[in-house]
């Protein structure tokens, strides 16, 4: 959490439309047509993070489906039925007229889906360094202490969303996608540390197979440390428009 | 912690030809053990997967180990929630469990965690030459909880493939990857004329399949293809020319 973060200040915005690039093959087995339309918000931020070019930071990704697959061309939107989504999540889907995604992947609540996403405080052990497509965390940095974010708020104006943050409110249209440089944070974050290793195997003597085991040699040596350093949060609202809800099936 | 140090088994494999790597697969739990490790998918893709970069001159041997006995190193809440965050959790908790074994895992090579509490894979990233299985002890960990034996072994081998591959050295090298973060090692995936999609695409048929120099445009998705594309074996093999110097 920034000391006072209501009165922080944007310092960039950027308002690019079209950046989804649709396609009609989602690639979803069995998909069965609920019927349902529905306004699709999604909300997620990644984290420049500053540090000197010979310091690797310790970074972790994940490899999962994603809630749901969207082809704007196509107007759809289908829930993988790998994904995180429960059942009350696609209900929600379903009987909502405006959802919105937090696809941080770094909130303590996760991506689930809500009505309505109001302003709060997350407190977070992992930084997005970079998005997917699709807004997943393409992989993290690891903190080394916690620290606490604001997630904007958004509501629905019309076919609009209303994305306040701080003291600040936006207008984002459908199609359109609203980025956000908020100020420079101080961290800490993990890195990793290097040593050649010098001695014989790191397995004991007597574990396993000794006769197979034995060829296998020491790891180099990794450690772990810390560094202080400047991240900047980098926010972005898009709004993908009145989509028709399919639900994926194995 | 257990009392007496876990010992591993010899799953396959014959070490001794270089370029090599050791996979050593670790269960979550005796159930993990008993329907994924012991004869199981898990066991069976990494096998497999190992046989293909040896196949393809990528890996000159290998070394694929189990731990038989193993105390559970999934946190009490592991699984409790289903999202990224979550598989991230599994992550740390399978760091400190290798953590408390470094007698385990001082050994060079990819340290597998195998869980039942989610869906999909994770584990550090392996974009440095430093962070791959050819030279440092790699952690990884892969979810069984889909209970889908073709998907499970698909997700088995794309995080084996992470182990393997090195974005960063493939970007100062080769034509498969311009630059970029580790995602691009799944750009080496496909979907395959049939639909069905490769290891390292899994979950990206519909973005990171699509493009890349290695991909082919085909987005339908019907299921799942165990074999790497030859894209990804030859980003394995580039890997190792460069941590063994061309001479593994």
């Amino acid at each position: 959490m920034s000391d006072d973060p209501v009165s922080v200040t944007r310092r960039d915005v950027v308002r690019t439309g079209g950046v989804l690039g649709g396609s009609s093959l989602l690639g979803v087995v069995g998909t069965a047509s609920a019927g349902t339309t529905t306004r699709v918000v999604e909300v997620a931020a990644e984290f420049a993070v500053d540090a000197p070019e010979d310091v690797r930071l310790r970074t972790l990704h994940v490899d999962g489906a994603p809630p749901y697959r969207v082809a704007t061309d196509d107007g759809l939107l289908v829930s993988d039925p790998y994904g995180p989504l429960t059942a009350a999540d696609r209900s929600l889907l379903d009987d909502a007229a405006f959802v919105v995604r937090d696809a941080v992947g770094v909130a303590a609540s996760g991506d689930r889906l809500a009505t309505t996403l109001t302003a709060r405080d997350e407190t977070v052990r992992r930084l997005p360094r970079r998005l997917a497509p699709d807004y997943r965390a393409a992989y993290a940095v690891r903190l080394a202490a916690p620290l606490d974010v604001r997630v904007p708020s958004v509501t629905r104006v019309g076919e609009a969303a209303r994305v306040t943050l701080g003291s600040d409110r936006y207008r984002v249209p459908p199609g359109e996608t609203l980025t956000l440089e908020r100020p420079e944070r101080t961290v800490t974050v993990e890195r990793r540390t290097v040593r050649e290793a010098d001695g014989a195997s790191g397995l004991a003597a007597d574990t396993g197979d000794p006769a197979a085991l034995a060829d296998v040699p020491p790891a180099v040596e990794t450690g772990t440390a810390e560094l202080h350093t400047a991240v900047t949060p980098v926010v972005r609202v898009r709004n993908l428009g009145r989509l028709t809800v399919e639900h994926g099936r194995r | 912690m257990a009392d007496t140090t876990p010992n591993f088994d010899l799953l396959a494999g014959e070490f001794g030809r270089r370029p090599r790597a050791a996979v050593f697969l670790y269960p979550a739990d005796d159930a993990v053990y008993d329907e994924w490790v012991d004869d199981g998918p898990v066991a069976e893709a990494v096998v497999d997967g190992l046989d293909q970069f040896v196949e393809y001159g990528a890996l000159g041997g290998y070394a694929a180990f189990t731990l038989a006995e193993s105390e559970p190193f999934v946190a009490d809440d592991g699984g409790a929630e289903y999202d990224d965050a979550t598989k991230a959790a599994f992550v740390d908790a399978f760091e400190a469990y290798t953590e408390r074994h470094p007698e385990l895992c001082g050994a060079r090579g990819l340290h597998y965690g195998v869980a039942g509490g989610f869906d999909g894979g994770g584990g550090f990233s392996a974009d440095e030459l430093d962070e791959l299985a050819f030279s440092t002890n790699c952690r990884m960990v892969v979810g069984t909880a889909s209970e889908d034996a073709a998907r499970v072994e698909a997700f088995t081998k794309q995080e084996l493939g992470h182990a393997l591959v090195s974005y960063r050295h493939l970007a100062e090298t080769s034509v498969l990857v311009e630059n970029g973060s580790h995602m691009h090692e799944h750009d080496t995936g496909v979907v395959y004329p049939s639909g069905e999609v490769s290891p390292m695409a899994v979950t990206y048929h519909d973005s990171h399949a699509a493009h890349g120099p290695c991909g082919n445009g085909r987005l339908h998705f019907r299921g799942y293809n165990p074999n790497y594309t030859d894209c990804t074996k030859m980003a394995v093999k580039r890997t190792a020319e460069a941590v063994f110097g061309g001479e593994g």
